[in-house]
């Protein structure tokens, strides 16, 4: 092992590849809140009453709530008045019309990042929504998805192009007063994607959102909706990346999805986000709640999630099978290294007859990460039939890493059927000493393993973010091993 | 919580009364130290559905309770004689209260048995010697309850070397039928080499309505080994809560075998710590609930130190309106490597009325270790009735005699036969078509 050392120190001072920040003027108002800068917010996006009135009734419930002290993570506390709720990227003119019109900096900062905005995406057949900040500045392939009839939008000029729906479905799955972090977001979201899929269409094209937390300071509110409506079918993907800082930053998200009759939706997200440097210092906070309500007959989520970035990661897609025989489906890959912490896992509530959910999720914690996997399977009385595999498995790489399984089972209908296992172990000295007989390096071998460890999640992931994935996955991991 | 405070402390005058008329209550320091439990009871208040570890309980009905102790009954021996146990010393306390005329004890080399009541009053130093091995803070106002009212049970103390062939059954018998609280603490040290097998077994008349509160404290010496079955079957009415705290040294072998039939409310906290390198403990778990019943298990099965193992396994069958509640958790500590731990939870849920919330948890922190856990819910397997039915079985009693299989599994590791049968005889007992599996089985 020690002759890989150099190797590995050389892996372990090894900087954050995407942390470089644009220099650009942003249009910032001064940290705090109250309701003023909530107005604020909502009069610079120019929204509707309703909309503010929304904001202003989220606002007086997050100031009656507490933060939650459940998890497994441990964090200095967060000063919600020193944070900057708006921000967003100053363009001359009063917004882009074409891709000349955008910053070119802002352009070239895609470009590092390796964002194919152009032709590049067309031949990956993608159409991203890149939110910049908390503006969505760009947005591609409109034409094409508006001949199939699909909404791809920022959610601050669907409230204008589609009030009524938003007003239907906004909060619908998450309510305004959910839990403390989805409440402040419903207080400030600054922007997010909106996606409305009309009856019977297949979305032509994979959905992407590429979103980057630039300005330093900057909560990034994040919001996002997407309705499928009966019969259709849309894959999303959601990725990440963000600069690196000293200072923490909170991120708190919010995620509905609405599915109805025979509809379905494919929900992938790649998370890696800055996780702070080898010694715990910086790093993004990223509390996400995430929920899809399969609200018709036969229809189906499922959720993917690789998480390799962030300090703290507190997040759990949620499934409501409401619908009769509506599927849920979560897979997830979880990486904590250094200092990182993560506490994520899924709820799948069964309401409908033989609804049906699969759980598959992989942990792996290395340095001093700390990984825990905790979920909720409830079976309602009136879930006839309802059925549900679980299955969570862990990976310890060094003995100063933490690997921890909470889920939770209530059952309440005598005709569920409900299977949980776990298992919590380490890359055995065998398998690696098989492979380095075989002349595979160390390291080589500890990728592969673990690479093999989640393949039954990258599987899910669409094509282009498995080998994403794959390779985050390693890079995440260099300095781990050895 | 403020409510949760108001309903402890209403307790207050009548429990300080009852502290009075403890054994020893006239040692200063026996008194101090019930007088602290006291108030770490009124201080935690009744756990609400907020507490973690009560949010499948309402604790309500519990503090329905009158807060008074329970007087000792005077039963005749024909009144117990179906749950003596053939071939074992038998120490028996009718509500929480050592009786000697029932009981029987051979001189048994080895084993010495004494009562804890008698420890409070006359041997001061003993007691205090004895008390000292438990520090532990309370960690709800139950258990708070139980240290504060400290009153009778047995301390066993099995010598180094010695092989007790001969097991030990400790009878509880709950009488009492106004809601008064029956405290019981025991005590058992398994000496260095020494082996043993103990039965506790808890039973109440069918009109008995008190509040069991049960602690047993284990400590096993170095390459000791206990067979320690649990068994409680009180009335319907009856509210048990139960705490178990076990700590195994180097190369001891601990093996327990709780299992839950009765009480309105059955509540077993189970702390298991595997303290010395080697030690292996099994734990095989029972419970069995219907009409209202509740029932709930919390397990922690903490490896302090490496090259430990254990394994455990818990099934449930919950029919009626009842609530099953099964929370198992694995800790293991940053230097416990080579653990290997397992735990698997299994339930049948026979009823549309009834409910199973499981938790099975790990909390790992050392990374060479094996540790897994699996729980099911689920029903009867249809080819299963459907193959007894091809061979003439009614449907019912196809039912009936698979869910006796799957209780059997269990049933089947006890080792200790007049036990084993005694359990399967009860438990098929209160199944329908109890004439058609016993024919069977």
């Amino acid at each position: 092992m020690s002759s890989t050392s150099e190797d590995v120190q050389e892996f372990v001072d090894k900087q954050y590849k995407h942390g470089f920040i644009t220099d650009i003027e942003t249009d910032t108002i001064g940290a705090g809140l109250s309701e003023d800068v909530i107005r604020v917010i909502s009069k610079k996006k120019g929204e509707p009453e309703f909309m503010l009135e929304w904001r202003l009734k989220a606002y007086r419930r997050w100031l009656t709530m507490s933060e939650p002290t459940w998890a497994q993570v441990r964090f200095d506390p967060i000063d919600y008045q020193d944070i900057i709720y708006y921000s967003a990227p100053k363009s001359p003119g009063e917004g882009p019309k074409s891709l000349d019109d955008v910053d070119p900096k802002l352009l070239e900062t895609y470009t590092k990042l390796g964002i194919p905005l152009l032709e590049q995406q067309m031949l990956a057949g993608i159409a991203v929504d890149a939110v910049f900040d908390s503006v969505s500045v760009v947005t591609t392939f409109k034409e094409k998805l508006a001949e199939a009839g699909v909404v791809f939008c920022p959610l601050s000029e669907a409230v204008h192009s589609h009030p009524e729906l938003v007003k239907k479905y906004l909060g619908s799955v998450v309510p305004t007063g959910d839990n403390f972090f989805s409440t402040l977001n419903s207080a400030v979201f600054s922007d997010g994607s909106f996606v409305y899929i009309p009856k019977g269409v297949r979305c032509p094209m994979e959905l992407s959102t590429y979103f980057r937390i630039n300005e330093a300071k900057t909560g990034q509110f994040e919001r996002t909706l997407i309705i499928a409506e009966e019969g259709s079918h849309v894959s999303y993907l959601e990725g990440c990346t963000a600069p690196m800082r000293d200072e923490n930053q909170l991120h708190a998200a919010v995620v509905e999805l609405v599915i109805l009759d025979n509809a379905k939706i494919k929900y992938s997200t790649v998370q890696n986000w800055y996780p702070g440097d080898e010694n715990g210092k910086g790093g993004i906070y990223n509390f996400v709640t995430k929920r899809a309500l399969c609200a018709g007959i036969n229809s189906k989520i499922s959720w993917t999630q690789v998480e390799t970035g962030s300090a703290i990661t507190w997040k759990y897609p949620s499934c409501v099978l409401r619908g009769e025989n509506s599927v849920g489906e979560f897979y997830s890959v979880a990486l904590t290294n250094n200092y990182q912490q993560a506490d994520t896992g899924t709820k799948m509530i069964h309401l409908g007859k033989n609804t049906r959910s699969t759980i598959i999720s992989k942990g792996i914690s290395a340095g001093h990460g700390e990984n825990s996997y905790r979920g909720l399977v409830r079976i309602a009385k009136t879930a006839e039939g309802a059925r549900n595999y679980t299955q969570c498995d862990s990976l310890l790489i060094g003995d100063t890493c933490a690997a921890h399984t909470f889920p939770y089972m209530e059952v309440g209908n005598p005709s569920a059927q409900v299977e949980h296992e776990a298992t919590t172990s380490k890359i055995s000295e065998d398998q690696l000493f098989y492979c380095q007989q075989r002349g595979i390096t160390e390291e080589d071998a500890v990728s592969m393993i673990v690479n093999g460890f989640c393949k039954s999640v990258f599987k899910e992931l669409p094509m282009e973010f498995a080998v994403e994935a794959g390779k985050l996955l390693s890079v995440s991991l260099e300095g781990a091993v050895g | 919580m403020s409510a949760a405070l108001n309903q402890t402390s209403d307790w207050h005058p009548q429990l300080a009364t009852a502290l009075d008329t403890l054994p020893g209550n006239n040692i200063g320091w026996l008194a101090q130290r019930r007088d602290k439990a006291l108030n770490q009871f009124l201080e935690l208040g009744f756990p609400t559905r907020k507490t973690e570890a009560w949010k499948y309980v309402a604790t309500h009905s519990i503090a329905q309770i009158t807060p008074v102790l329970s007087q000792n009954a005077i039963i005749d021996s024909a009144q117990i004689a179906q749950w003596r146990l053939d071939g074992c010393d038998e120490l028996v306390f009718v509500d929480g209260i050592y009786h000697q005329s029932l009981s029987s004890v051979t001189d048994n080399a080895g084993l010495e048995i004494k009562n804890l009541a008698e420890l409070l009053k006359n041997s001061p130093d003993e007691t205090k010697a004895l008390l000292s091995q438990l520090d532990h803070k309370a960690h709800d106002a139950f258990d708070a309850l139980n240290q504060a009212l400290l009153r009778d049970g047995a301390v066993i103390t099995i010598a180094d070397d010695a092989l007790i062939e001969r097991p030990l059954h400790c009878l509880f018998v709950s009488t009492n039928t106004s809601k008064a609280i029956t405290p019981i603490n025991n005590w058992i040290f398994a000496g260095k080499n020494s082996q043993c097998s103990i039965v506790e077994t808890y039973i109440g008349d069918d009109e008995s309505n008190s509040l069991t509160s049960a602690r047993t404290n284990i400590k096993l010496a170095a390459n000791s080994e206990l067979n320690h079955y649990r068994c409680q079957r009180e009335s319907k009415q009856a509210y048990h809560l139960a705490e178990l705290q076990v700590e195994l040294a180097r190369d001891s072998r601990y093996n327990a075998y709780p299992i839950a039939l009765g009480g309105a409310i059955a509540r077993v906290n189970v702390q298991i710590t595997l303290a010395g390198q080697n030690a292996e403990c099994t734990v095989n778990g029972l419970y069995l609930t219907k009409d209202k019943q509740v029932s709930d298990h919390h397990i922690k099965m903490h490896h302090a130190v490496p090259h430990c193992n254990s394994n455990q396994l818990f099934k449930g069958v919950m029919d009626g309106a009842s609530r099953a509640i099964f929370n198992g958790l694995i800790l293991v500590d940053k230097d416990a490597q080579k653990t290997q731990a397992d735990l698997s939870n299994r339930n049948l849920l026979l009823s549309k009325l009834a409910d199973i919330n499981t938790k099975p948890e790990l909390e790992i922190y050392a990374d060479d270790v094996k540790c897994s856990h699996g729980a099911t819910i689920g029903q009867l397997d249809e080819k299963s009735i459907f193959y007894l039915q091809s061979r003439g079985i009614s449907r019912e009693q196809a039912e009936h005699l698979l869910t006796y299989a799957f209780i059997n599994d269990v049933v089947n590791r006890i080792k200790l036969a007049s036990l084993r049968q005694k359990i399967a005889s009860l438990i098929i007992g209160q199944l329908p078509d109890s004439e058609f599996i016993s024919e069977l089985v």
